[in-house]
Parts: structure tokens; sequence; C-alpha cells
């Protein structure tokens, strides 16, 4: 069986499985910057040897070999860093989404500014102090009034722009579950592909690739668990549920939850997804949606409602220029304080503030200085042992204090982010030397295996076109 | 570890961006003065400089008070030091017209002097400061007294029409100090003296122009107790500003340790990051040159 022609068979199998490798190599280099790229390797491997007969031995000399063929494309891949990144890329998503979050509350609170509320809240009690030495001045009476306004709008401004973050990020809540959704469908697309592909014994390596890119941008958003099955197809659990098995993808969506935001459900039976919460985006922004702005609107809630009633009961004791007494100066809807202070219709007349502790005197001031003593109280309540300005300190310096730890948990998550795809990159990455050393190893092999095949050529030559020519 | 190219570019980029956002921080540092720019940048330095700033806040409030007390308190000085003269003229009248030598018409121009000098303390009485009466206690839009049938002729000292209303102004954190003296504590004394003079002169005994300057003398002391209780409230308000000024220079100091840029600091970092940016564009453009496809035929 084994005839004249074997070592043309043998050349030929060089020079095919040398041009395969020639082909992977150069298609690692055509994807040496492609994202999410893993090299592949031609393993080779000698075809199946064959039993030459010999002189001596009947079963034959030994075995002669047949040449090489391309056994397998390999892609390189540590599916162990690949597990350990898209855990921490889950990390990473979540701080990152909280460092921004926070960044963005902070510009709410704009301290420390000439413009803040720890300056208003100082300018609101100094016009106390103002009226409190010249009672019967209207001038005087206006600027407190104004001094006031300008603090419950700040207070309204601020509790309003917290409340538009809140929507901005239920907004961008259900938009991570769009493209949650979306990438599902991409993923079990590829997983039926893949599967197909492996069940004809080939390697769908770009395929691979591809999904666990995909499969990266998923992990960002949510911190998922991952199994991989034979054949190649892989499922993907949120929260012990299964989003994607298979070529199927159970779609998120989202209902309305108890604040009226919008809290994500599984599609098929409407029940709330099971967040693990410290990773991935869309447990940080339920975080900062959900947790944080509501702390700080409480905080502000509390403030706003410490200092109307503390201001309020002493206002209430005083006397107007034309006798009123017994009117709130601040009024607001409970449970939204903030966001509703202001400054009383019936005080808005200026004489009806009551900077007089006894009625029908115009230079009665005692009033006005109690009311400005507030500012030195402890408030009680909410507020503790703190006077207003202290509480309101004390929040900024726990925002700041939370703000910082989640920049610096961000920091922290991109070195160890950029320590893994550092790693995943060391193994999987294309290196331009290895491959053009490989280059011109198979170039060369191919080059001696063509030259295998011209000597071949010559002998034959020489067997067919000489041999059995003697005495022509 | 094998190294692949990518990894070293995504390397170098990601090193030269790391520099880059060091030099771009100093510099802003630098450009704008100020170290503390959101709270997380020091969140302790945060809650301290609002304290800081609240404090400067309301001690600039205090050194308000105290420049509205101090004009007031001066005013209300002007006042009695103009009836302290007033009365020491009287006492100079009284003691001329207690002499056995003098004529009734002596008497009677004498008295005509005494009124003159009534009227001119119900003047002083009415003293004010911008639209308000100084002696007036709460009720500044009314005048201590309204004399009939006129300021020379009264018969009787008028009653006091005002309140005994004490004007608190706050000159520290919760210390506060009296700022007006009410007409019947120093004017009182001195019409009522002034009015038995008067009356005393026009009747020409001398007996009763004695008792009278016995009173003119007790209006006087009581004027001085006046103007020595406004002198010692004077200085309360001096060393308060003293205080405040003090403290607000120290304060003031402290928030700007706390927010703004040490500027040799600043200036120095922002050298060394521009140094460490120049070595990061550096070294990463010999990184990238060599490869084995240079060297290959």
């Amino acid at each position: 069986m084994w005839g004249t022609f074997g070592s043309v068979e043998i050349a030929l199998r060089a020079l095919q499985a040398q041009r395969l490798a020639l082909d992977v190599i150069a298609h690692n280099i055509a994807n040496a910057n492609t994202p999410g790229y893993s090299r592949q390797v031609a393993r080779l491997e000698t075809t199946p040897p064959y039993p030459w007969p010999g002189l001596t031995r009947g079963a034959g000399a030994g075995q002669l070999g047949t040449g090489v063929r391309v056994a397998e494309i390999d892609r390189l891949r540590d599916a162990f860093t690949d597990l350990q990144l898209r855990q921490q890329l889950a990390l990473t998503g979540y701080h990152t989404v909280l460092a921004d979050g926070y960044a963005q509350v902070e510009a709410v609170f704009n301290e420390p500014s000439d413009s803040s509320l720890n300056q208003q809240l100082g300018k609101f009690f100094n016009a106390w102090q103002e009226l409190a030495l010249s009672p019967q001045d209207t001038a005087i009476r206006v600027g407190l009034i104004e001094a006031a306004r300008n603090l419950a709008g700040l207070f309204n401004r601020m509790a309003g722009q917290l409340k538009q973050l809140q929507q901005d990020l239920d907004f961008r809540l259900v938009n991570q579950v769009a493209e949650l959704n979306e990438l599902a469908d991409r993923i079990a697309r590829l997983n039926a592909q893949i599967g197909q592909i492996q069940g004809t014994g080939q390697r769908p390596n770009d395929l691979l690739d591809q999904r666990d890119a995909l499969l990266e941008d998923l992990a960002r958003i949510v911190r998922a668990a991952y199994v991989t099955a034979p054949d190649g197809q892989v499922t993907v659990y949120i929260g012990g549920r299964m989003l994607i098995h298979n070529d199927q993808a159970f779609r998120l969506t989202t209902a309305a939850g108890p604040g009226g935001f919008a809290e994500p459900v599984w599609a098929g039976d409407g029940t709330p997804v099971l967040l693990d919460d410290g990773s991935g985006e869309l447990a940080a922004t339920l975080r900062l949606r959900d947790t944080v702005i509501p702390g700080k609107l409480a905080d502000l809630n509390s403030l706003a409602a410490a200092l109307a009633g503390a201001v309020n009961a002493a206002h209430r004791a005083g006397y107007g220029l034309d006798g009123s007494t017994g009117l709130d100066f601040f009024v607001f809807t409970a449970g939204e304080e903030a966001a509703s202070l202001a400054v009383a219709p019936a005080v808005s007349d200026p004489l009806k503030i009551a900077a007089a502790l006894s009625p029908g005197s115009p230079g009665d001031g005692r009033n006005a200085l109690n009311i400005s003593q507030i500012q030195y109280q402890p408030q009680g309540g909410d507020l503790g042992t703190a006077t207003l300005g202290e509480f309101y300190q004390l929040l900024v310096g726990r925002l700041g204090l939370e703000a910082r730890q989640a920049e610096d948990q961000k920091a922290n998550q991109e070195v160890v982010k950029g320590y893994l795809e550092s790693r995943r990159d060391s193994f999987s990455g294309v290196s331009l030397d290895e491959e053009a050393g490989r280059l011109v190893l198979y170039q060369r092999a191919f080059e001696a295996a063509a030259r295998s095949l011209s000597v071949l050529d010559e002998v034959l030559d020489h067997l067919i076109n000489r041999t059995g020519l003697v005495g022509r | 570890m094998r190294i692949t190219q990518r990894q070293i570019g995504e390397q170098v980029l990601s090193d030269i961006a790391a520099a880059f956002e060091r030099l771009n921080r100093y510099q802003r540092q630098v450009s704008s003065g100020r170290r503390l720019t959101r709270p997380a940048d020091d969140p302790a330095g945060t809650a301290s400089t609002l304290g800081y700033r609240a404090a400067i806040l309301r001690l600039e409030q205090h050194l308000t008070n105290i420049d509205r007390a101090r004009s007031w308190l001066s005013a209300t000085d002007s006042a009695l030091s103009d009836l302290t003269l007033t009365l020491q003229r009287a006492r100079e009248l009284a003691v001329q017209g207690a002499s056995d030598t003098l004529s009734a018409d002596d008497r009677q121009r004498i008295a005509l002097e005494v009124r003159q000098l009534l009227g001119h303390t119900f003047q002083l009485s009415k003293a004010m400061l911008g639209d308000r009466y100084l002696f007036s206690g709460f009720k500044v839009t009314t005048p201590p007294y309204n004399p009939l049938p006129d300021e020379y002729d009264v018969p009787t000292p008028p009653p006091y029409q005002g309140d005994g209303g004490q004007m608190p102004a706050e000159v520290e954190a919760g210390a506060t100090i009296t700022l007006n003296l009410t007409a019947d504590q120093v004017f009182g004394p001195a019409i009522a003296a002034l009015i038995q003079l008067r009356d005393a002169l026009d009747s020409g005994s001398s007996a009763a122009v004695e008792a009278a300057l016995s009173a003119v003398d007790q209006a006087i002391n009581a004027a001085i107790d006046g103007r020595v209780v406004v002198g010692a409230r004077l200085n309360r308000l001096e060393e308060a500003e003293n205080r405040l000024l003090d403290l607000k220079l120290s304060l003031t100091e402290l928030k700007s340790k706390t927010e703004d840029v040490d500027f040799a600091e600043a200036a120095t970092h922002l050298a060394m990051a521009e140094t460490a940016y120049r070595a990061a564009l550096m070294g990463s453009a010999r990184m990238i040159q060599p490869s084995l496809l240079d060297f290959l035929r």
C-alpha cells in the first residue's frame, strides 16, 4: 500500500501543515491588537505510522512515519484567570459607579464654597442679630426675609437636585437592565453556535473570544456565576437563577417598586432579582438610589425640621411691630422638610416678624436675639447634642469620607483589575516577537518540504524517464 | 512572565495617563490656589473648615454688632456730656441765685436762663440715633417726655413716656451688653431739679434756691453715673473687639491652611509630577520601538 509515491504524500502533508501553521500565525498577528483576542497555536502531530515489512521480520523493520498533520488549533486561554477577572470587573463596576455617584452628591452640597448651606445658615442667623439691634428698621426686616428665603431656597434646591439624581439613577437602572438583556441574548446566540461547532469536533476559537468579551461586559453590570458545559456552552446564574442557559436567555425587566422606582425583576415570573450588594454596576446604582441619596435627603430633612421647629417655637413667643404674635416663621410639609421649607406667607409682611418679647415695643429686639441664639444650642432629636451648624458640618464631613472611601476602593479595584488583565494578556496575548520567530520556523520547514518534493521529483524522473533504456 | 507587545502598550498608556493625571492635579492646585475642592479631598479638613467658616461669619456679625453698639453708646455719651455741662451751668446759676444780695428782678433774669437750660435738657432727652430715640427704652419711636404747655413753663416734671426696656446687644457668642439708658434714670432728676430751681428763683426764696441747689447736685451725680456706665460699656466693646480681631486672624489662618494650597509645596509637587510625566513619555518611546521583526532579513 505504501508504495513509490508515499514520500510525495509525506511532503505534501508537510506543506499543508506548515502552511496552516503559517495561517494561524498570520491570524495571530492580524489580531495582535484585537480586544479580547486569545492567541492560537496550530498543534502539529505525526500521522499514524505504517508498518513496513522487513527482510528478517515478518512484521516489518519498524513503523514508517507517514508525515504530519495539524491535530488542532488551540486557543490559549486560562479559564481561572477569566473567572477571577469577571469577579473583579463586577467589583470595579460597582465602585466606579459608586464613586461617580458620590462625586455628584458632593456637587449638590457644593462645599466648601461661599454660596453653600453652611454660609446661608450663618447669614440667616446673622440677619436675626442685625434685627436684634435695629428691630424698628423695616429695611433690616426685609433683609432678614431675604436671607431666610435664600436659606429655604437652598434647602429646596439641594433636595430637588438629590431627587433629580435619584431619577437619573432610576433611568440608568432601566438602561442597565436593557443592556443586560441585550448581552444575554447575544451570549445565548453565541452559545448555540459554539455548541454546534464543538459538536462537529472543531474549535470555535474566535466565537469563544467574542463570547468571553461579552461575558466581561456582563460581569461589569452584575455579579454572576458561570458554569461551562463540556460542549462549550456557558450557563450564567444571577442570584442563583439562570440568566443564560445554552441558547436561551431568561430576560430581566423592571417593575415599579415601593418608592415608585424601577426594581429589576425576572421577566418570566416577575420575582425580584437577588443582587449581590457590593458588586456590579446594577447593585451600585441601586445602592446610590435607595440608600446613599435617601440618607442624605433624610439628613437634610432632619436639619430643615430642626431649624424650622426651633425658629418657629421662638418666633411664636414674640411680637411683631403690628402687635401680631403666635405666628410661625417657616412653613414646611412633614416628611419633605428640606424640599418644602419656605418663609410663612404671613411673615412675608415685614411688620409681622416677631423681634420683640413685649407688644408695642418697636425697640425691643430681644426675641430676635433669642432666635439668633438657636445657632448655639444643641437641638436634640435627630441632631442629638449637635447644633444646626455642627450637624451640617458633620454631615458634609461624613459625605466626604464616604466619597473618599469609594474613590479609594475604585482606585484599588483598578489596580487589581489591571493586574488580572495583564496576567490574562501575558497568557493569551499575542507576542509579535514570538510570532515572528515561529513564522521563520514554519517558513523554513515549508521550504524544506518543498525541497524534498523536488528531490522526489528528480528521483522519479530518473526512474521513469531514464531507467530501462540500456542499449538504446 | 511572558510579556506581549499589547501588554507593554497598555501598561505604558496607563502609566502615562496616571502621570498626566497627577500633573494635572498639581497644575490645578497651583492655578486655583485651592487644596480643597470637594469634601472627598480631605473629609476631616472639610468638616473643620466649615466650622471655621461658620465661626468667621458669626464673628464678622459680632464685629458689626460692636460697631452698631459703639455708635449708640457714643451718641448716648455725647448727650450725657451735654447734660452734665447744662446742669453745671444750672449749678452756677443756683449758687448765684442763692445769694441774699440779689433783687427779685435779678432772680427773675436768672430764672429766665434756667428756663433755657430746662428747654435744652428736654431737647437732649430727645436725642436720636437714626430714627430712634435713645432714651425711651423699647419705645424708640416715642419721645421720652412731652412737656406741657411748653418746655420752659411745664409746671411739674412730665411723666416718662418710654419704658424700662433694656436693649441687649450680642458682642461675643452668647455674651451681651445692655445698650441703652432710660430717660427716667438720667433726665428725670435733671428735669425735676431744673423745675424746682426755676420755681425757687421765681418765688424769690433763697432757702428754696438752696434746696434746689442740692437737687441739681444730685442730678449732676446721676448724669455722671450714666456716663461712667456708658464708658464701662464702651471699654467692654473695645476689649471684645480686640479679642474678636485676634480670633478672626487665627481662624482665617486655620481656614487658609485647610483650604488653600501651600504654594512652595504645590510647586515642588508640580515640578516632580512634570519630571515623572516626561520620564514616562521618554521611557515609552524607547520601549515600544525594537522587535524581532527589525532584525529578521
